[in-house]
């Protein structure tokens, strides 16, 4: 890169060509204001916030908007820039109903801070006051178009970053809206509620319905983590305040998804209304009885000796971390443990497909497979694919599909040839499949195009750390007559009624009907309260980090396990 | 030294603002060592002495004719004018404004006719009293404003802070957290 020389506000700044003005002054630490503008996102100028002067050239430019060139000389703080910026600022103040008194953004709220900054004390025009509408026909969160000033990051980022391409500008002039769709009401729009825009709104109109009113970023802690709720592993930060976990943001650093999150990772962990499980207790004529830990333990113990340990499997959830899952393969013998899910057909090396190789594929086959449903994020990729690069998407299924509208190929199973020449075509094709295909499936697959890669979405968040530590799905879990499962904070829905075990212990976060199918119950700590490592479907290796306390009582469940395994000699 | 005459008065408002007023606890007996408070709602003497006075501070919006009056005659009778609070400075905001995203019938409907603990109300008609203006405005679109202290209500330190400038003679500039707005 060609290095290029300003002089900004009287002093000699370098910038690379090819830089905007404002990444320059960025870069130089030369404040500019800006609103519309974010990190992540294709500028467009749309706000004016960061407007310059720039010698010889006519009127002023936005910063973000103005490419640098070798000797420009820019002012960014005149009097009259400021003035052009004030102004820019009361018009958006009196072109919506902004009320900060009631408004859940008020102190993190972007266009109040540059209100604050060029000392705005009175309202100088007349309020337009618009009867807009307040949009919550969504659950995670409401759209409040009072608050929107248009910047349209929600547009871009909807675009850009997610790929879902959901949002759009409705209307023009002063009629211009953000609408869903074709105008439809959010929550019955094709909308996934990956909470991209709620994370990239500068203002108030879009709130959180977990964290609203519960404090501003000032008072919060937030701890950076990985998500556990797929084996993708996106970087997230989690945001806390006295031991309550207030939201979920994406980490828009972190290299696996630049930001975007689901609705899997950023609301739903934070909406679950079941009761903790915080003291072990022993099913005693049918129904559980608390006792300490010691006690359940000791009654473990006998129970496993009494069987006769070659007789006890482990269950391990897939959101377990690689320490977690050491501990209890260490515990009961590798061979006696297994994966509590089911398994995913894994291909040779050579064939198995990164998540690299789905931002520069050209041609992909999903089959059986409806990423809204199953991995969203990977639905990102697919769809950004679709929309930025032109590839190919073959949706093969059996029943309708969210995917069908953006494919250019709809299959049944039973079509999967014609298929064959698309694939053919593509230069980088991958074809995705998940836990429910079988192996003769993916061989099938596998034969449809020799070049195609294979990206088998897996059951959980740390399937591959599992399997990397040599947990592979070959204990016996039918025949075994006692079961260990380390549940953790997994939905248990419909997965504990198929063992035939007589003695079954569940380490588990929460009560559910399910848990009646366990003879002792053991504390587990959520995904929150840990600290650890997972491992996602690319092999990376990434950091969980405990962003709260586990509640008094609830071990971690490294210390559980050691503490039976000791005690089992 | 003399001792600084302030008149003040109110509008549209809630009364929150003289709520924050009274939040400066302690320091308001140092303050009444400088200040002379010649008028207010609950003094006997309601307006402003003829004579005039050095500061008059106004709260909330202006809604009828009759507080548009009320913000003449301080005008007229004050050297410094001081807008407090977000009614006063940012108006229409929903507190006194609710009603301006309706009618004025409809407003006046709502009140005389349809509370509901009003029985065969009637919406009073006389030229003895105010007339209600379609919306309720902030105080710089009718006179000038010489200092505006916004908050919803402002902060009790940035009340003080603008009593203290004034009564030093200076002229408050609000800045950092004495500028808020919620």
């Amino acid at each position: 890169m060609a290095e290029i020389k300003l002089t900004i506000n009287g002093k000699e700044t370098v910038g690379e060509k090819g830089d905007s003005v404002l990444s320059i002054c960025e870069k130089n630490g030369i404040y500019v204001p800006t609103l519309c503008h974010q990190k992540r996102l294709i500028d467009t100028g749309a706000c004016r916030m960061c407007l310059v002067e720039i010698e010889g050239t006519r009127g002023y430019r936005p910063a973000c908007c103005t490419e640098a060139n070798e000797g420009m000389v820019v002012k960014t703080d005149t009097d009259e820039i400021k003035r052009l910026r004030r102004t820019m600022l009361e018009f958006l103040f009196s072109e919506r109903n902004h009320f900060c008194m009631f408004c859940e953004a008020s102190g993190d709220c972007e266009l109040q801070k540059l209100a604050y900054e060029h000392g705005i004390e009175h309202a100088k025009y007349d309020y337009a006051q618009p009867h807009v509408r307040v949009d919550s026909s969504r659950y995670y969160f409401v759209f409040d178009e009072n608050r929107c000033i248009l910047c349209m990051r929600c547009i871009r980022a909807c675009s850009e970053i997610a790929g879902h391409n959901v949002l759009d500008l409705g209307k023009r002039g002063a009629e211009a809206r953000i609408i869903a769709d074709l105008n439809v009401p959010f929550g019955e729009s094709t909308c996934t509620s990956c909470g991209t825009c709620l994370q990239i709104c500068p203002t108030g109109a879009l709130v959180d319905r977990s964290s609203s009113y519960l404090g501003r970023m000032a008072q919060c802690d937030v701890t950076k983590t990985t998500c556990s709720a797929c084996s993708v592993g996106c970087g997230i930060e989690v945001v806390t305040r006295d031991n309550h976990i207030l939201k979920v943001n994406g980490d828009w650093d972190t290299p696996v998804s630049k930001g975007v999150l689901c609705v899997a990772g950023r609301f739903k962990p934070l909406h679950i209304q079941k009761e903790r499980i915080t003291k072990p207790m022993i099913k005693k004529n049918n129904t559980f009885e608390e006792v300490e830990l010691d006690e359940a333990l000791n009654y473990v113990v006998k129970k496993f000796k009494d069987i006769g340990m070659k007789d006890v499997v482990g269950l391990i959830s897939s959101t377990a971390t690689n320490q977690e899952a050491g501990a209890f393969s260490k515990a009961l013998g590798m061979d006696r443990v297994a994966e509590f899910a089911s398994q995913t057909v894994i291909v040779d090396k050579d064939r198995v497909a990164s998540l690299k190789d789905m931002e520069s594929s050209d041609c992909i086959l999903m089959y059986k497979v409806d990423l809204d449903k199953e991995s969203p994020v990977v639905g990102s990729f697919v769809k950004l694919g679709v929309y930025k690069r032109d590839t190919n998407l073959i949706v093969v299924d059996i029943n309708a599909n969210s995917y069908e509208r953006h494919a250019n190929m709809v299959l049944k199973p039973g079509e999967l040839g014609s298929a064959r020449e698309l694939l053919e075509r593509a230069s980088n094709p991958v074809i995705i499949y998940s836990t429910n295909t079988n192996a003769h499936e993916v061989e099938s697959l596998m034969k449809l195009s020799g070049k195609a890669k294979m990206m088998g979405l897996l059951a959980g968040a740390n399937s591959k750390g599992l399997r990397n530590i040599g947990i592979d799905g070959k204990a016996d879990i039918q025949n075994a007559k006692a079961l260990y499962i380390l549940a953790n904070d997994d939905d248990l829905k419909d997965k504990l009624n198929k063992y035939n075990a007589s003695f079954v212990v569940l380490q588990t976060s929460y009560l559910s009907p399910e848990v009646d199918n366990a003879d002792v119950i053991l504390p587990s700590p959520i995904w929150a309260e840990k600290d650890g490592s997972i491992t996602n479907i690319d092999g990376l290796v990434q950091k969980v980090v405990k962003s709260i306390n586990a509640p008094e009582g609830v071990l971690s469940n490294e210390a559980t396990i050691t503490l039976l395994s000791s005690k089992l000699g | 030294m003399a001792k600084v005459k302030i008149a003040t008065d109110w509008l549209d408002i809630c009364s929150g603002c003289e709520m924050s007023l009274l939040d400066i606890d302690e320091r308001i007996i140092e303050l009444l060592k400088h200040i002379e408070l010649t008028s207010c709602p609950i003094t006997d003497l309601k307006h402003p002495p003829r004579e005039g006075v050095d500061v008059g501070i106004l709260t909330g919006s202006v809604g009828n004719t009759d507080q548009l009056e009320v913000v003449k005659d301080m005008r007229e009778h004050c050297k410094i004018l001081v807008a407090v609070g977000d009614c006063a400075t940012f108006s229409p905001i929903p507190i006194t404004a609710l009603r301006n995203f309706f009618d004025k019938e409809q407003v006046l409907e709502r009140g005389y006719i349809e509370t509901e603990s009003t029985i065969d109300g009637k919406i009073p008609d006389s030229d003895m009293l105010c007339k209600l203006f379609t919306k309720t405005r902030p105080i710089n679109e009718f006179v000038k404003v010489d200092v505006y202290l916004p908050g919803c209500p402002p902060d009790a330190d940035a009340i003080y802070y603008v009593l203290s400038e004034l009564v030093a003679g200076r002229m408050p500039v609000l800045t950092g957290k004495n500028l808020r707005y919620d």
